[in-house]
C-alpha cells in the first residue's frame, strides 16, 4: 500500500474524492505537479478545507501548484470552504456555470449579502466571497460543449472540457433564481440546497488514453434538452469514453440514466460517490446502489454510512430532546472520507485505489 | 447592547419592528409601551426591553437565552436603519450576587479597596464604588470598565457591571460602521459575554467556599 | 447537570427583583414613587442612560420614596407616566444546556427536518432531527416557517422564584428584516456592479 502522504508521481494522474457525508470535494492531480480542485468541503476541524488539508499535507505548494478552481454549484454540500480554497490558490482561474452569468444570479447575490446574517452562512455567501476576491468575476464561465483548460505535452494533450449546463437549461435557470429572489421579499430565508440542480456543470477530463467523467450533481430531466438528456446529444469523440466516474448527485435515480452507462463509460468502469444526508433521506438508498452495482463491479463510497448517532450529551439534554425528536435524530460526520485513485498518465497501468479514513467499496 | 448615534426615538415603536419582520405580530400586539414620544421610546418585549433617545439606543434582555435573538434584533435594526449616523456601541454585563454573611459583604469591599490609607480622614471608611478600566485580552474595544458597589436592589449585595466601549471611526461609512458593529458583535460579544461571567466567577469564588 | 457551587446558588438566587417605580411628568418636572426601597439613580443608569448626577431630590421614608426630579428636555408637554424598563424582566433566571442554530432543510405536513449548529461549540458534529412545526409556540411563526427557515433551539434550566427548577425548551425563529423599498433600491445598485464585474452590460 502506498504512503498515504507521498504525492504522486509527476506522470501519474490522480482522482481523489472526499467527502464526509454532507458535503463533496474532488481533488485532481492532472500532470507534473499541477493540480485541478472541484467544489468543497470542510475537513474533520470544520473549518479548513479539505482540499487544502490534503494537498498541504503530502506537500504540494497550493499558491503555486493548483491551476482550476471549480465550483459546479452553489449548494452547501459542494462549496463549504471554497472561497479559502481560492484565496489561497492564487496561482488559480476560478470557473464556475454560465447559468449564474444573469442579472438575475447578481441580483440573488446582492439580496442575501444585505442580510448576511446566518451564523451558518448558506453557499451563496461562499460564492459573493469569492466573487470579492476575484475582482472581475469567475476567469472562466462554463457551459455544455466548452473548453476550459488545454495542455499539450510532448505529442499528445489534456483537456478539461464542460458538458452542461444546456443552453435551455441556463434560460429556465434564470427563472428559477428570479423565483428564489420573490420568496425572499416576504422574508430573509436561507437558500435551499435542492434545486436547481440541473445547472450543475459536469466536467470531462480527456487524458492521452483514458478519460475521467466528474458528474458533479447533474439530475435527468424530462425535457430532451435538459440535464443528462442535452449531455447525452454532444458529440463526443471516441477518446472521450471514460473509465473513471464520479458518479452523479450522490447516486440518487434521478442523477441515473443508462445511457450515460453505455455510451459515455467503459464497462465497469471505476466509480465513486459521496453519499447525503437530508431529514430522514439519505442517498444512495438501497436500491440506488444496486441499481450502480448493476453497472460496475468498482463501487466506492466516501464513507458509510452517511449518518452517525448523535453523540451523547448531558442526561436533561437527551431527554428534552427525545421528548421533541423521539428516535428521528442522528449526526453528521466531521471527518470526510477519501477515495484516491492513481495511474500513469499514458493508460499503462489500472487505477490504483486507496481507500482511506472510512471510505469503502459499497 | 447599547448604540450611540442620531436616533429618532418615535420610530422605535413595536408595530415598527413588526413590520421591518424583526419581531411577530404578536409579540409586538402585547409589547408594553410605557413611551414613544419625539424624545424618547421605551418599551417591553416578552424578552426584550427597548429604551432609545436621540443620542442613544439601548437594547437589554435578562433572559440568557435570547443572547443571540438580541444581536440579531441589533443588527436588524441598523441594518434597516442604514442612514442613522453612529458614533459608537457596547456591549454591558450586569449582576446583582446576595451575601448571606454580612462579614464576608464587608470583606469584599475590603479587598477591593484597602481602607488604611483612608483611615486617617474618615472614620468608618466604605467603599460606594469601584470603577476599574483597561483592555480585555483580545479585544478590539477601546476599554472594558468593571464596575464594582454595593447593590442598590439587594441587602448585603454586590452589584458588578462590566462594559465594554468601542467607539467607531468618523471616516468610516456608515455602511462600514454597520460592518464592524456586526463583525464585533459576532466575534466578540460572546467572548464579551463568557469574560464578563468569568470576571465574576473568580472574583466572587473565594467568598463563597462552604 | 452538576451541583450549583456556592456561588452559582448566590447569583442564582439574587436576580435583583426591580422595584416596580412610576414616574409622573407634569412638565419639565417628572415625579416617581416606589413601593419598595429601590434606589431611583440605578433606575435611571439602567433603564435611560442618564448617570447619577442628573439632579435628583428625593424624600424618602421608610418603604417609600417620594420625589421629583429634573431632566431638561425631556417630556415638556403632556403628562407620561414610565416604569423602569427592567420592571417585568428578570421574573426568572435560566441556566442554558445547549443551543442551536436550526436550519429547516425540509418539510413535510407538519414535520420540518433541521440540521442543528452547536452555537457555543461551532466545531460541535452538526446534528440532523426531524421535528413537528407544532413545537413553534406562535400561530404566525408556524405558518411562515418553510425549506430555508433560520430557528434557534434552546433547552435548559430555568429556576422560578420559590426555588423550583424546571427543564425548558424553546424553538423561535431567527428574526431577519424584511427587504423594504430603501433596501432594495440598495440591492439593486449592488447587484448593478456586480453585472458590470460579470461584463453582463456589455451584452
Amino acid at each position: 500500500m502506498r504512503n498515504r502522504l507521498a504525492q504522486p508521481k509527476e506522470d501519474e494522474v490522480e482522482v481523489s474524492l472526499f467527502g464526509p457525508g454532507y458535503g463533496e470535494c474532488a481533488v485532481v492531480h492532472l500532470y507534473a505537479g499541477e493540480w485541478l480542485v472541484i467544489d468543497s468541503c470542510y475537513g474533520e476541524d470544520r473549518k479548513t478545507p479539505v482540499a487544502l488539508n490534503y494537498l498541504q499535507n503530502i506537500g504540494v505548494d497550493v499558491e503555486q501548484a493548483v491551476k482550476w478552481v471549480i465550483a459546479t454549484h452553489w449548494h452547501d454540500d459542494h462549496i463549504k470552504g471554497l472561497a479559502q480554497v481560492v484565496n489561497k490558490a492564487t496561482s488559480a482561474k476560478f470557473a464556475c456555470s454560465t447559468a449564474l452569468k444573469c442579472q438575475e444570479f447578481c441580483t440573488l447575490i446582492a439580496t442575501m449579502d444585505n442580510f448576511s446574517l446566518v451564523e451558518e452562512s448558506s453557499g451563496i455567501n461562499e460564492l459573493s466571497e469569492i466573487l470579492e476576491i476575484k475582482d472581475r468575476g469567475p476567469d472562466q464561465w462554463l457551459s455544455e460543449n466548452s473548453c476550459f483548460f488545454r495542455k499539450s505535452l510532448s505529442d499528445s494533450t489534456i483537456e478539461g472540457h464542460a458538458l452542461s449546463p444546456a443552453a435551455a437549461t441556463i434560460t429556465n435557470g434564470h427563472r428559477e433564481i428570479a423565483s428564489m429572489i420573490a420568496k425572499q421579499k416576504n422574508g430573509i430565508k436561507r437558500l435551499p440546497s435542492t434545486n436547481p440542480n440541473h445547472l450543475s456543470v459536469v466536467i470531462q477530463l480527456v487524458f492521452p488514453n483514458f478519460a475521467v467523467l466528474l458528474g458533479g450533481d447533474l439530475q435527468k430531466d424530462t425535457q430532451p434538452d435538459q440535464g443528462w438528456n442535452a449531455v447525452l446529444k454532444l458529440e463526443r469523440p471516441q477518446n472521450w469514453q471514460s473509465d473513471c466516474y464520479k458518479i452523479p448527485h450522490h447516486g440518487s435515480h434521478n442523477g441515473h440514466d443508462d445511457r450515460i452507462w453505455n455510451e459515455m463509460l467503459y464497462p465497469s468502469p471505476l466509480s465513486m460517490l459521496t453519499p447525503w444526508v437530508r431529514g430522514s433521506k439519505d442517498l444512495p438508498t438501497k436500491d440506488d446502489v444496486q441499481r450502480i452495482k448493476a453497472k460496475t463491479d468498482k463501487l466506492f463510497t466516501t464513507v458509510w454510512p452517511p449518518r452517525v448517532s448523535a453523540r451523547r450529551k448531558m442526561p436533561a439534554i437527551d431527554r428534552e430532546m427525545k421528548a421533541i425528536a423521539g428516535k428521528k435524530q442522528s449526526a453528521l460526520r466531521n471527518k470526510p472520507g477519501h477515495i484516491r485513485a492513481r495511474r500513469k498518465i499514458n493508460g499503462e497501468s489500472e487505477w490504483e485505489i486507496q481507500l482511506l479514513d472510512g471510505a469503502r467499496a459499497l | 447592547m447599547v448604540l450611540l448615534g442620531d436616533f429618532n426615538p418615535p420610530i422605535l415603536a413595536p408595530h415598527w419592528l413588526f413590520s421591518t419582520g424583526l419581531t411577530s405580530k404578536s409579540e409586538a400586539d402585547e409589547a408594553k409601551v410605557d413611551v414613544i414620544h419625539p424624545e424618547f421610546s421605551n418599551f417591553q418585549l416578552s424578552w426584550a426591553a427597548i429604551a432609545c433617545d436621540k443620542t442613544r439606543l439601548q437594547i437589554e434582555t435578562s433572559d440568557i437565552a435570547k443572547e443571540f435573538e438580541l444581536r440579531d434584533m441589533v443588527f436588524g435594526i441598523i441594518t434597516v436603519l442604514e442612514h442613522i449616523p453612529l458614533r459608537a456601541f457596547g456591549f454591558n454585563y450586569s449582576v446583582h450576587v446576595k451575601f448571606n454573611d454580612i462579614e464576608v459583604w464587608h470583606r469584599f469591599g475590603h479587598d477591593c479597596t484597602p481602607k488604611a490609607i483612608w483611615s486617617d480622614y474618615l472614620e468608618k471608611p466604605g467603599m460606594r464604588s469601584l470603577v476599574i478600566e483597561g483592555k480585555r485580552q483580545g479585544a478590539t474595544s477601546k476599554r472594558t470598565q468593571i464596575k464594582v458597589e454595593p447593590s442598590p436592589e439587594i441587602e448585603t449585595g454586590v452589584h458588578i457591571h462590566i462594559n465594554e466601549h468601542f467607539v467607531l471611526d468618523n471616516e468610516k461609512t456608515e455602511s462600514e460602521k454597520r460592518k464592524e458593529i456586526e463583525t464585533a458583535g459576532s466575534s466578540e460579544y460572546p467572548e464579551f459575554l463568557k469574560h464578563s461571567k468569568y470576571v465574576v466567577q473568580n472574583l466572587l469564588e473565594n467568598y463563597f467556599k462552604e | 447537570m452538576g451541583t450549583s457551587t456556592p456561588l452559582e446558588k448566590a447569583i442564582d438566587s439574587s436576580a435583583p427583583d426591580p422595584p416596580p417605580i412610576t414616574f409622573q411628568s407634569d412638565g419639565a418636572e417628572l415625579k416617581l414613587s416606589t413601593t419598595t426601597g429601590g434606589k431611583p439613580h440605578q433606575v435611571l443608569t439602567s433603564g435611560y442612560g442618564y448617570s447619577s448626577d442628573t439632579a435628583i431630590k428625593l424624600n424618602g421614608d421608610n418603604g417609600a420614596i417620594k420625589g421629583t426630579l429634573r431632566l431638561p428636555n425631556l417630556w415638556d408637554s403632556e403628562q407620561s407616566k414610565v416604569k423602569t424598563m427592567r420592571a417585568d424582566l428578570d421574573s426568572f433566571k435560566r441556566v442554558i444546556l445547549q443551543q442551536w442554530e436550526a436550519v429547516v432543510d425540509s418539510k413535510d405536513g407538519d414535520q420540518m427536518s433541521m440540521r442543528l449548529f452547536d452555537l457555543k461549540d461551532k466545531y460541535a458534529p452538526v446534528e440532523v432531527v426531524t421535528i413537528s412545526v407544532d413545537e413553534l409556540p406562535q400561530e404566525e411563526d408556524r405558518r411562515n416557517t418553510t425549506v430555508g427557515s433560520v430557528l434557534y433551539w434552546t433547552i435548559g434550566y430555568e429556576r422560578r422564584r420559590g426555588g423550583q427548577r424546571m427543564r425548558f425548551t424553546e424553538i423561535r425563529p431567527k428574526r431577519l428584516p424584511k427587504i423594504d423599498h430603501t433596501a432594495q433600491l440598495k440591492i439593486n445598485m449592488k447587484a448593478r456592479k456586480l453585472a458590470e464585474k460579470f461584463g453582463l452590460d456589455e451584452e
